[in-house]
């Protein structure tokens, strides 16, 4: 499998893709340290800003993974891999760490730039033990986004469509975390009476592990630097991998390769 | 004989068509194995089976004595080279790039490879162009270079003439041939043109409708041709009488044309008609071609 991720590491970093999209990272993580400098009348701090970039990450990510593998399909290149004896683990366990690396590194290039602005432009209320927490997250949530979007490209197995249902579900996550965040945001207490629409028991708990499993849930929380359960946000991210990887893997061994 | 690729009933099902029906073939090593079938008969789903892109829905098959369930099969396809209905490449590199992507997914430790097997399939001036900038006989090229790569003992290619120019047909033919003369190579070719195949292959198998109609060696097809005699005369049915005297095979095509399909004396032939006053206007010995000798195998019908 070394051989095979060896190749598809050489070749996400030689297509255009990876950086295109890295591009786009960098310059919204650089668009937004301006906007919230020039826009805002007040001091902002530095934790409103690091993460910001991470709202888009998802639309990046499901581009790269779609364009990456997805080629890989339409030029045959998985095809070949078979014929040269690779086993379909291995085929699709190479294609899914070689993704994850890619978006690991388009995340850090967007997190040391949006830090490295941030710390001169705002003021810094984040503790190193903090900074460190969150990055460790960012990385769970990156392995997040590569096995749900490897999963959609390994099924689907064609570059135009890989595409398609990558966005497309990049923005269903993207919807969905806006709605449970919205549920999760509603106080308990409203003009001093019990609010009735405040979402508690099970169904919050519910709403919560949603919110924790969807890789772009956990880009809202990472965006805002706020994690009320960070070791629930690690059981639910590793959750959502093994399953796509169970369901990824599984569907395409019984795939048909065209 | 020694087999490199044997089936044993064969058949893969997709949602309501039967793409192989328990088909069964056998490949000599060293053999140029001439894989005939019209569009659509089957040749490309054998082709996808014995590569591991798809799984059979019954029965079996063995790649160097390797059965199709073991795990090492695998391992055995590294033998093996293939292109399956199009070239595969990295459209983005160069035809060497390509090759060295190749070498580093076989594991192998050198690139002293790329251009020994770049000059060999006549693309050692191809520089640092783009394989997407390449024409169709270049990418076809590459394709079989990229096959190479890890000195395969059995190359499968997928209609490797489709689409070529004359030239490049003439030239993909010449490599075949080098590949299996001078590298022991054994070649599985599927193809529709079947003069061009008729060119190369030592053994053919020909598919109809997802069946194995007939194996049979060159020579054999060669002897199964039915050379015939196409004979004008002034009364037919004169020719009729003096070839039944003879024990002649025959078809009447019209009043005056005819066809025979055994050895004549020409001589003794035109002295018995001359006694019936029957004249012989014109006569052409024609021989069947492959393409001819295929139909009559499958029937003609609904073929080409």
């Amino acid at each position: 499998m070394f051989k095979l991720f060896r190749v598809d590491f050489y070749h996400m970093f030689y297509k255009k893709w990876f950086w295109i999209f890295t591009a786009f990272m960098v310059a919204s993580a650089v668009g937004f340290c301006a906007m919230q400098y020039t826009a805002m009348d007040y001091v902002v701090a530095l934790d409103r800003v690091i993460f910001l970039p991470m709202a888009f990450f998802g639309i990046a990510a499901a581009a790269l993974v779609g364009m990456v593998i997805g080629e890989d399909f339409s030029d045959g290149i998985v095809k070949n891999k078979m014929i040269s004896g690779k086993s379909r683990a291995s085929v699709y366990f190479a294609n899914l760490v070689a993704s994850t690396l890619g978006c690991i590194l388009m995340y850090l290039f967007t997190i040391m730039i949006s830090y490295g602005m941030g710390i001169h432009l705002f003021e810094n209320n984040v503790p190193f033990e903090k900074l460190l927490l969150f990055i460790c997250l960012g990385f769970v949530t990156i392995c997040n986004y590569a096995a749900v979007y490897c999963m959609v490209t390994m099924i689907v197995g064609n570059k135009s469509l890989a595409l398609m249902f990558c966005m497309g579900i990049a923005f269903v996550l993207l919807f969905l975390s806006i709605h449970v965040d919205g549920m999760l945001a509603r106080p308990e207490m409203k003009d001093g009476q019990i609010n009735p629409f405040y979402v508690s028991g099970l169904k919050r708990t519910i709403y919560e592990w949603i919110h924790d499993i969807n890789p772009t849930g956990q880009a809202a929380q990472l965006s805002q630097m706020e994690c009320l359960f960070p070791v629930r946000y690690v059981i639910a991210a590793l959750l959502s991998i093994l399953l796509c990887s169970l369901v990824g893997y599984g569907v395409f061994c019984r795939k048909d390769i065209k | 004989m020694e087999y490199v690729l044997e089936t044993n009933n064969l058949s893969k099902k997709y949602k309501d068509s039967l793409a192989l029906d328990r088909f069964t073939m056998h490949v000599p090593k060293g053999s140029v194995y001439g894989f005939v079938g019209q569009n659509g008969a089957g040749k490309t789903t054998l082709i996808r089976l014995v590569c591991g892109l798809i799984k059979p829905t019954g029965g079996e098959y063995t790649l160097y004595g390797v059965h199709s369930d073991s795990k090492d099969i695998a391992k055995v396809r590294r033998r093996m080279g293939a292109i399956v209905e199009t070239p595969s490449f990295y459209a983005e590199m160069t035809a060497k790039e390509n090759l060295r992507q190749q070498g580093l997914l076989l594991g192998l430790p050198s690139f002293d490879y790329v251009d020994e097997i770049l000059k060999l399939v006549g693309l050692g001036n191809a520089g640092k162009k783009k394989a997407k900038n390449f024409s169709l006989g270049m990418k076809q090229r590459l394709g079989i270079a990229i096959a190479l790569v890890g000195d395969p003992d059995l190359l499968i290619l997928d209609e490797p003439m489709n689409g070529l120019d004359p030239q490049g047909i003439v030239e993909i033919r010449e490599l075949i041939l080098s590949l299996n003369r001078e590298r022991q190579i054994t070649v599985i070719i599927s193809s529709h043109i079947l003069d061009e195949l008729a060119r190369v292959a030592t053994h053919y198998g020909f598919i109809d409708k997802g069946r194995m109609v007939k194996e049979m060696s060159a020579r054999e097809v060669e002897a199964a041709y039915r050379k015939r005699t196409y004979i004008k005369v002034t009364d037919t049915k004169a020719l009729a009488r003096v070839l039944d005297d003879m024990n002649i095979t025959y078809e009447i095509s019209s009043d005056k044309e005819a066809y025979v399909f055994d050895k004549i004396g020409v001589s003794q032939l035109a002295i018995l008609l001359e006694k019936e006053k029957c004249e012989i206007l014109s006569m052409q010995e024609k021989e069947e071609s492959l393409e001819s000798f295929y139909i009559s195998l499958v029937g003609g019908g609904d073929h080409v």
